[in-house]
C-alpha cells in the first residue's frame, strides 16, 4: 500500500544548503536540497556517490553543523518548528528521541568496547526509566521487533561478536528505542550481503507500517527505490533534481539525470545492450561546478540556456524537476511547464 | 634492555617449536613476582626486615656483606634493613608521578583532540616546548625549582612524563571520535561530554595502559636520579637514588653500598618494562 502523498507533513527541507567553509574558498556541498516527507511515508533520496544525499541527512540530524568550519542556510521544518534557527541544544534534544538515525556500516556503529547491553540501553534510558528487570525485557523485546530471536546471546555480546547484519539490526532497534517519529537510514543496507539486504529492508518497511514513523532512506541504488518508496527524490551535485512517485519515476523521468541513471540498469528481460549506456563524464567536483545547471555538461539535452542559468525545481505532473528541457516538455515541443502555485 | 630480553626470549621460541617451554611468559611471570614482591615489601618492609634501619652503628661502618646480609654503609646502617624500607619511597614516588602524568596527559590530550583549532593550538605548542628538555633535566628544574619534597619531587618527576601521554591521548583521540560510533552516539542525542567520556576516552585508552606501565619504571629512575643529585626529600630512611648516591665516594672501598640499591632499581625498572611489554602485545587489537 502506497500511501497519497497529501498525507500531513513531517519534515520539510526548503532549499537547504550546506557549505564547508576552508581557508581559500567556499565549498558547497549541499546547495538547493529541497524535499518533504509525509508522516508514514517512506521518501527515498537517490543520486550517485557525492551528490550530497548524506550530507543531507547528516544535516537534517544536525551532525554537520557541529563541525564550525560547516554554514548551514535554508529551511529545515520539523512538524511545523524551523529547526535551522535553533541551537545546538535544541537539535540535541530531538536527536534520538523524534529523530533517529542509522548508519552506512553497522560494525563501525557500535562502539566495541561495550556490550550491546550497555549501548541498547543507553538509548532507552534517554526515552523512560525502568527498573532493571523492565528495562531488560523491554531490551528483549526492542531485539525481538527487529527480528533478533536469540536476544539474550546479542545483550551479553560486544559488536565484533556479531555479523554485520546482526549489527544493523542492533542499530535499528537503538534508533527505534526512543519511539523516533522519523527515521533517517544513511545507505542501511550498502555494507551488508544481497540476502541480508533484503531482509533489513523489509524490516524497515515493516517497523514504519506498525509504528507509522516517517522514514527518509538515502540509497544509490533505484531497486531499493522502487521496492519502498512512497516518493522518490533524485539528487545531482548537492541539488534536488527531480522528486517524484516511484511509477512516475520509473515510467517516465522528467529531468535526463533520472532517466541516465535508470538506463545504466541492465534489463532483466529481452535483449540486453552489449554495452550498457553510461551517463558520460563524472559528477562534477563541488568545488568547481560548471556555470548554469549541473549537469549540462554531460547532458544531452544541454542547450546555451543550460549552460548559463541554473533551472528552478518545477512541478510537473505529480512530481518536480528542475530542468529546462524535461521530458514532458521535449514531447510536447510546448512552452516550459507553468510555474508551481 | 627490555628489549633485548625479549628478542632472546624470541629467538628461543623459535628454536622450540614444540613449545614445552614458554620463555616468554616465564619472564613475564617472573618479572611479575618480582614487582609484586617490591609492592608487599613497600606497604609492610617490617615484615621482611625487623629492625630500626637508621640505628647507627660506627664501629661497624662499611662492613662487608656477611655478618649483616648486604653490609653496612659509611654510618654502620644495614643496607639490607635500607634497601628494604626504602622501597617504599621509589614505589610511591614511581606510582603517583605516573598518576599525575596520566591525569594531566589524558585531560591535555582528550582536550586538544577533541576539541581542536585555538585550544589544541596552545596545548600542543606548551607540550612542544616541554619536549624540547630531556625529560630528567626537566625534572631536574622543577625539583630545583620546587625545593626537596615528596610532593614536589613526585609533581617534578610526573609533570616531565606529561608530554608523551598527552602526545599519545591526542594522536588516540583523533583516530577515535572521527570513527563512525562516536556520530553514532551525537545521533542519538548524547551530550559532548558524555560522548567524550563515555565512548572517546575508553577507546583511547589502550596505549595509555602500556605507557603508564613503562612510564612506572621510568619514573622510579627519574625519582632516584634526582634523590642521587640532592633534590630529593629529605627523610629519616633514604629511598634507593640517596643510597646509591651515598655509596659514591666509597665505590673502590665499599662497593656494595651503591651496587645493592642499584640492583634493586635494576631489577624493579626492568620488571616492569617487561611487564609493559606483554601488556603491549596483548592489548595490540588494531
Amino acid at each position: 500500500m502506497r500511501n497519497s502523498s497529501s498525507g500531513e507533513t513531517l519534515l520539510r527541507l526548503n532549499n537547504l544548503a550546506v557549505n564547508l567553509h576552508r581557508p581559500d574558498r567556499t565549498v558547497p556541498l549541499v546547495r538547493n536540497a529541497t524535499l518533504r516527507v509525509a508522516r508514514g511515508e517512506v521518501v527515498c533520496l537517490v543520486g550517485e556517490s557525492g551528490s550530497g544525499k548524506s550530507v543531507t541527512a547528516r544535516t537534517i540530524m544536525g551532525l554537520m553543523q557541529l563541525d564550525r568550519r560547516i554554514g548551514v542556510t535554508g529551511g529545515i521544518e520539523f512538524d511545523g518548528e524551523e529547526l535551522n534557527r535553533r541551537g545546538d541544544e535544541q537539535f540535541a534534544r530531538l536527536r534520538g528521541k523524534d529523530i533517529a538515525m542509522v548508519f552506512q556500516e553497522p560494525l563501525s556503529s557500535l562502539d566495541p568496547v561495550f556490550t550491546i547491553e550497555l549501548q541498547l540501553a543507553q538509548g532507552l534510558r534517554r526515552r523512560e526509566r525502568l527498573s532493571r528487570q523492565a528495562e531488560r525485557a523491554r531490551l528483549l523485546e526492542l531485539l525481538n521487533d527487529v527480528g533478533i530471536r536469540d536476544g539474550e546471546r546479542v545483550l551479553r555480546s560486544y559488536p565484533h561478536q556479531l555479523s554485520g547484519g546482526m549489527c544493523q539490526r542492533v542499530m535499528i532497534a537503538m534508533a527505534l528505542a526512543a519511539r523516533p517519529r522519523l527515521l533517517l537510514a544513511d545507505e542501511p543496507t550498502t555494507a551488508l550481503d544481497v540476502t541480508i539486504q533484503a531482509q533489513i529492508l523489509e524490516l524497515l518497511d515493516g517497523l514504519r507500517r506498525e509504528s507509522g514513523m516517517s522514514v527518509l532512506l538515502v540509497t544509490h541504488d533505484m531497486g531499493v527505490a522502487a521496492d519502498l518508496a512512497d516518493r522518490v527524490v533524485v539528487m545531482y551535485a548537492g541539488r534536488t533534481v527531480e522528486d517524484a512517485p516511484p511509477e512516475q519515476v520509473f515510467r517516465h523521468a522528467e529531468h535526463p539525470y533520472t532517466a541516465g541513471l535508470l538506463a545504466c540498469i541492465p534489463p532483466l528481460e529481452g535483449d540486453r545492450p552489449a554495452v550498457l549506456p553510461a551517463i558520460p563524464g563524472s559528477v562534477p567536483d563541488p568545488s568547481r561546478l560548471p556555470q548554469g545547471c549541473a549537469f549540462s555538461p554531460r547532458c544531452q539535452r544541454a542547450t546555451d540556456r543550460c549552460r548559463s542559468e541554473d533551472p528552478p525545481l518545477l512541478e510537473i505532473g505529480s512530481g518536480a524537476a528542475a530542468c529546462w528541457h524535461p521530458t514532458t516538455g521535449e514531447e510536447q515541443l510546448a512552452a516550459p511547464a507553468g510555474v508551481s502555485p | 634492555m627490555s628489549i633485548e630480553a625479549v628478542q632472546t626470549v624470541a629467538i628461543a621460541t623459535r628454536a622450540a617449536p614444540r613449545r614445552r617451554f614458554n620463555g616468554q611468559l616465564t619472564v613475564t611471570l617472573v618479572a611479575l613476582g618480582w614487582v609484586a614482591l617490591v609492592l608487599v615489601v613497600a606497604v609492610v618492609p617490617a615484615l621482611f626486615a625487623a629492625g630500626d634501619p637508621t640505628a647507627l652503628q660506627p664501629q661497624r661502618a662499611l662492613a662487608a656483606p656477611g655478618e649483616t646480609p648486604l653490609g653496612t654503609d659509611q654510618f654502620g646502617r644495614s643496607l639490607w634493613l635500607l634497601i628494604v624500607h626504602g622501597a617504599r619511597q621509589s614505589v610511591i614516588v614511581g606510582l603517583a608521578a605516573t598518576a599525575l602524568a596520566v591525569a594531566l596527559g589524558c585531560v591535555l590530550g582528550l582536550w586538544g583532540g577533541y576539541a581542536g583549532g585555538l585550544a589544541d593550538m596552545i596545548i600542543g605548542r606548551v607540550i612542544d616546548t616541554l619536549m624540547c628538555f630531556p625529560g630528567v633535566l626537566l625534572a631536574l628544574i622543577i625539583a630545583a625549582a620546587l625545593g626537596p619534597s615528596i610532593p614536589n619531587l613526585i609533581i617534578a618527576v610526573g609533570v616531565a612524563a606529561v608530554p608523551q601521554f598527552s602526545r599519545v591521548m591526542r594522536g588516540q583521540v583523533l583516530s577515535v571520535r572521527g570513527r563512525l560510533f562516536v556520530e553514532a552516539a551525537r545521533s542519538l542525542g548524547f551530550r559532548q561530554l558524555r560522548i567524550i567520556l563515555r565512548h572517546v576516552l575508553p577507546n583511547s585508552l589502550a596505549p595509555i595502559v602500556v605507557l603508564a606501565t613503562i612510564s612506572v619504571g621510568v619514573a622510579i629512575v627519574s625519582a632516584a636520579s634526582l634523590s642521587f643529585l640532592g633534590l630529593g626529600p629529605r627523610t629519616d630512611v633514604p629511598d634507593w637514588g640517596q643510597l646509591l648516591a651515598s655509596g659514591q665516594p666509597y665505590l673502590s672501598s665499599a662497593w656494595w653500598i651503591s651496587t645493592f640499591p642499584g640492583i634493586a632499581i635494576t631489577l624493579t625498572v626492568l620488571s616492569i618494562s617487561l611487564l609493559g611489554d606483554w601488556l603491549r602485545d596483548r592489548l595490540d587489537t588494531d
